[in-house]
């Protein structure tokens, strides 16, 4: 409603309103009695001034009905327009967005002094007894105040200490955050101002169960104040690497997603501190190009990218940093039953063509694979193992099985691949409980036409980068002999029409099982034949070895926590607080916190604000690298229209007060509490009165009336 | 002075009508030492020779004492003028807004009496009719002493009329004064206008001179009442007005000024003179008007 009063408790004397007409009935009860000499002079202004007694009678009761209305209306301080805030009772919540895009440079400043501008000004006119709070937002959202305060000089001078801090504008953060500040706020009401350059979100927040809670606490209304204009901005939004373990001087492409602000804007690879590669964004400014970066994949080691652009009017997402993980090569135990004469070449369950398809030899080959008889195999084999493969394996003693089953509790990996008929009562009762699994209902079926196999999940961690063509390849494969291993809680990746899972994966603790439940023998399946046999394979393999909760790369956006798994056999010594991290954008380092998960230790160093490496150090060794790079979000010149934003918000179940938008600096005070009507009320007033002292001028005495 | 001693409500505290009548007319003729009607009234003529059984008042006892002989003053209106006074006793002449103001009718009865007294101090003859819708009384217009009881006796007790009929009063009356002579009208003249004016037109025609005393109350000229008043006409007992005079008093002032500006214009075309009066107002303005007429007359 475009209008409000600041005190609107006093618009119930308007009921004083009805004072001059029970006056002015009561008064009409008084008739005098007069005899008088003649009535002729009488009856004929009579008969012609009745009526126009009677209005005029009406219509001075009105005007004093009026003056009365229009009395109380100027007392209760009536604001027509304002959008909310300093109104009594009302207390003001500034939301400032902190995000990197406010950092963009326009002619009178980032959007984020304009937004810290705007809104110390905003202050600054607030009515004093108005309790106000501010919040920013970006990679966290934070009181800037310890508690809520008059406003006047206090919050306008802490708004110095906002800075950009490069994150993502989390819509259901900061109201998340409102929540708790509104629910310890002054008053009866919250206004609450949002400051933002309502970059568009990638992400569609459900704000439904935010703005109910918040409507719980008290009655609030949202505002918004859209700071700068779209301005022709690029960034790098995101770099893909590839998703599988990488071998040294193996040529591998490095893909990065970018807009250019200018057309055939040229985008550079940085490895190590050196210029590795260029790739130009051809054709027009804007929008989301692809560009590939050939890169020869370095020695092993964690290797500092970035591919960066030539700087625009938003330097925060111009450098993209990403960490380039190379292993070493992973030591593979294939262990494998003894041969029998019907097996053929690949061996007993097809073991040695796993052998080839992770070990094809030559250096650049990422495992190193060391075949051994499963009836040999000892816990001593597992020493510097990254992954140990079962193929149709003979019974493994009690005494290794348990050893096995500590090694992956660990962290190990484990794939077993199992598809002879004579191994069903083993891998039900010994092989698979050892590994975590129930194993129950093993039973071996076997299909002669085959049944095509079924990809459950295509966005699987392990399938993920495969592309269309590969997966359908993946689906022509035909299995005529597995077993049917239902087990509750596994991750299915792969099963077979009816429902029996082929490849099904679950974490044990630290480390990770897979089972496959068929073999690589042409009788058995197509597998062995089919060109995704090795990559599928591989991936397995990779995602068995791979640091679980790290992604390739280690690299993370700003607004997440920086965690890092140390290296495997790396023991925190007895002082803690020499385990520390130095977080982008801060030059000193601070001590990291370590907790555990199962028996490995985990690092972590608290929320990443700015883009950039993150270090770990233990006593001066460096334990690992974490790249922060800052949303892709925040790129392009994308600012949404305040209206969008409110009807966001409006369908969530929040009140939203209107836009402060395009309201000049020094009218945000009158847009915000609105056009004082007072002084026009009380003219009004006197106008009023005035004509109701014209008009019943030398007749209220001699009606003797009050009213 | 005079004025204050002449005023209704002093002359009222004096209830009997003849001293009402003289100290009125004697204390008007004190003031006309310092008047600018001095010597009008008693213009002295001639003398002539005292004839046995006349009154001895206008004996010239220093003529007297120098002639040793009885002569008479004689003063020159002695025996021209026949007054008439009309008065109005209608309903409407009971009205008085104020107990310590007299009714017009009172008014109009002790005007009548000093009137009367005058003329018949300076041997006029003096005739009186009272009317409402139709004449009351008559006396015959006399010079005699006794003239001034009869009349006083009729004053004295005035009936309340009811309604008026001014204009049809003066037509009959017109008729019956057979000499031409002073015809004096004291009413609130509350009848049509037109109709007052041609009664008074028949009196002109008659080769009568007319001296209309307009009597009101000063309520029935500013009609100054507060709040709302349910008006009760006098002449119609049971017809009601109820208005607001503080609303509809300028309306009210303005028809009836408009009413007695009607009556002023015509009377003037008429060679009538009109005085406006009010129960308020002393006695010696209505003395000296009819002295001033005495005078045009003369």
């Amino acid at each position: 409603m475009p209008l409000s009063f600041v005190n609107p408790a006093l618009l119930f004397g308007g009921l004083a309103a009805a004072l001059p007409v029970i006056i002015h009935f009561l008064s009409r009860r008084k008739v005098q009695r007069e005899k008088f000499s003649d009535l002729r002079f009488l009856s004929e202004v009579q008969a012609r001034q009745t009526r126009r007694l009677t209005m005029r009678r009406l219509l001075l009761l009105l005007l004093r009905v009026l003056a009365i209305l229009l009395l109380t209306l100027a007392v209760a301080g009536p604001r027509w327009g304002g959008l909310g805030g300093g109104l009594a009772g009302h207390s003001v919540l500034m939301v400032i967005d902190t995000s990197a895009s406010m950092g963009t440079q326009e002619e009178s400043g980032t959007r984020l002094e304009q937004a810290v501008a705007d809104c110390r000004r905003m202050i600054g006119m607030l009515p004093g007894r108005t309790s106000v709070q501010v919040l920013t937002a970006g990679a966290v959202v934070k009181p800037l105040l310890g508690d809520w305060l008059p406003a006047g000089a206090m919050p306008a001078d802490a708004l110095r200490e906002v800075t950009v801090d490069g994150g993502v504008f989390d819509l259901e953060a900061a109201l998340d955050e409102a929540v708790r500040q509104v629910r310890g706020a002054p008053g009866n009401a919250v206004d609450v101002v949002l400051f933002s350059d309502l970059q568009k979100m990638r992400r569609q927040a459900d704000l439904t169960a935010v703005a109910a809670r918040l409507q719980a606490e008290l009655p609030v209304r949202i505002l918004v104040r859209r700071t700068g204009q779209p301005v022709a901005q690029g960034g790098v939004l995101g770099i893909d690497l590839p998703q599988r373990v990488l071998r040294p001087a193996e040529n591998i492409a490095v893909t990065a997603r970018v807009i250019p602000d200018v057309p055939d804007q040229p985008f550079t690879l940085e490895l190590d501190g050196v210029d590795v590669g260029e790739a130009v964004a051809t054709g027009p400014a804007a929008g989301v190009h692809t560009l590939d970066f050939s890169l020869s994949v370095p020695g092993p080691g964690l290797h500092r990218g970035q591919v960066r652009k030539p700087s625009d009017r938003l330097p925060a997402d111009d450098v993209r940093p990403f960490i380039l993980r190379v292993p070493r090569r992973l030591k593979i135990v294939l262990a494998h039953g003894d041969d029998r004469p019907g097996d053929g070449p690949g061996g007993r369950g097809g073991w040695r063509f796993v052998q080839q398809a992770l070990d094809p030899g030559g250096m650049g080959a990422p495992f190193a694979v060391e075949p051994v008889d499963s009836r040999m195999l000892v816990t001593g084999n597992l020493d510097q193992a990254a992954v140990l493969v079962l193929v149709d394996p003979d019974p493994v003693g009690r005494t290794s099985l348990e050893g096995i089953e500590g090694w992956v509790r660990a962290g190990g990996g484990v794939l077993v691949l199992a598809g002879d008929p004579t191994l069903a009562s083993y891998l039900q009762q010994t092989l698979l409980p050892g590994l975590g699994f129930s194993g129950e209902k093993v039973r071996f079926r076997s299909q002669e036409q085959g049944l095509a196999m079924r990809l459950v999940s295509r966005g699987d961690p392990l399938l993920k980068d495969f592309g269309k063509d590969a997966l359908g390849t993946l689906e022509d494969v035909h299995w005529r002999r597995w077993f049917s291993l239902q087990e509750q809680g596994a991750r299915v990746l792969l099963a077979l029409p009816g429902g029996d899972p082929l490849v099904f994966s679950r974490d044990l603790e630290a480390g990770r099982v897979m089972v496959m439940a068929g073999n690589l023998l042409p009788e058995a399946g197509d597998l062995a034949a089919s060109a995704m046999a090795l990559p599928l394979l591989q991936r397995m393999v990779s995602w068995l070895g791979a640091q679980p909760g790290l992604s390739s790369g280690d690299n993370i956006l700003v607004g997440q926590e920086v965690v890092l798994q140390p290296p495997a056999g790396w023991v925190p010594g007895p002082d803690l607080s020499q385990i520390m991290v130095r977080l982008p954008g801060q030059a000193k380092p601070r001590p990291a916190v370590l907790a555990w998960q199962g028996t490995r230790p985990v690092l972590r160093g608290g929320v990443a604000t700015e883009p950039g490496f993150a270090v770990f150090t233990a006593a001066g060794d460096t334990l690992g690298l974490v790249a922060v790079a800052m949303a892709g979000a925040e790129s392009g010149v994308a600012l949404e229209k305040p209206a969008h934003w409110l009807g966001t918000l409006a369908a969530a179940g929040l009140a939203t007060a209107g836009d402060l938008s395009g309201a000049p600096a020094g009218q945000l005070g009158s847009r915000l509490r609105g056009r004082d009507l007072r002084p026009w009320l009380f003219l009004l007033t006197a106008m009023v009165l005035m004509l109701e002292l014209y008009l019943g001028r030398g007749t209220s005495a001699a009606r003797g009336d009050a009213g | 002075m005079t004025d204050a001693l002449l005023s209704p409500e002093t002359i009222g505290s004096l209830g009997r009508l003849d001293l009402i009548a003289r100290l009125v007319v004697e204390g008007f003729l004190m003031g006309l030492h310092r008047s600018p009607y001095h010597g009008f009234s008693a213009e002295f003529a001639e003398y002539r020779q005292y004839i046995p059984g006349e009154p001895v008042n206008n004996i010239d006892w220093r003529l007297y004492a120098k002639t040793d002989r009885h002569y008479l003053k004689v003063f020159a209106e002695e025996t021209n003028l026949r007054a008439t006074i009309l008065v109005d006793c209608s309903a409407s002449m009971s009205y008085r807004s104020d107990p310590k103001l007299p009714t017009k009718r009172t008014y109009a009865a002790w005007l009548a009496a000093a009137l009367s007294y005058l003329l018949l101090r300076q041997n006029d003859a003096v005739g009186l009719v009272t009317f409402d819708e139709a004449p009351l009384n008559r006396v015959p217009a006399r010079s005699v002493r006794r003239q001034l009881f009869q009349v006083l006796k009729v004053l004295d007790d005035l009936p309340a009329g009811s309604g008026t009929k001014v204009g049809a009063v003066l037509h009959q009356v017109a008729e019956r004064i057979p000499r031409r002579g002073l015809v004096i009208l004291l009413s609130d003249l509350m009848d049509d206008a037109g109709a007052i004016i041609d009664g008074l037109k028949h009196f002109r025609h008659r080769g009568h001179e007319v001296l209309a005393f307009q009597i009101l109350d000063p309520r029935e000229i500013d009609l100054d009442f507060r709040g709302e008043v349910e008006f009760e006409a006098l002449e119609e007992p049971g017809r009601k007005v109820r208005l607001e005079p503080g609303h509809m008093g300028e309306a009210y002032r303005r028809d009836f000024g408009a009413w007695r500006a009607d009556l002023r214009r015509e009377s003037r075309r008429q060679l009538v003179d009109l005085v406006e009066m009010t129960t308020s107002t002393p006695f010696a303005q209505g003395l000296a008007a009819y002295l001033q007429k005495r005078r045009r007359m003369s």
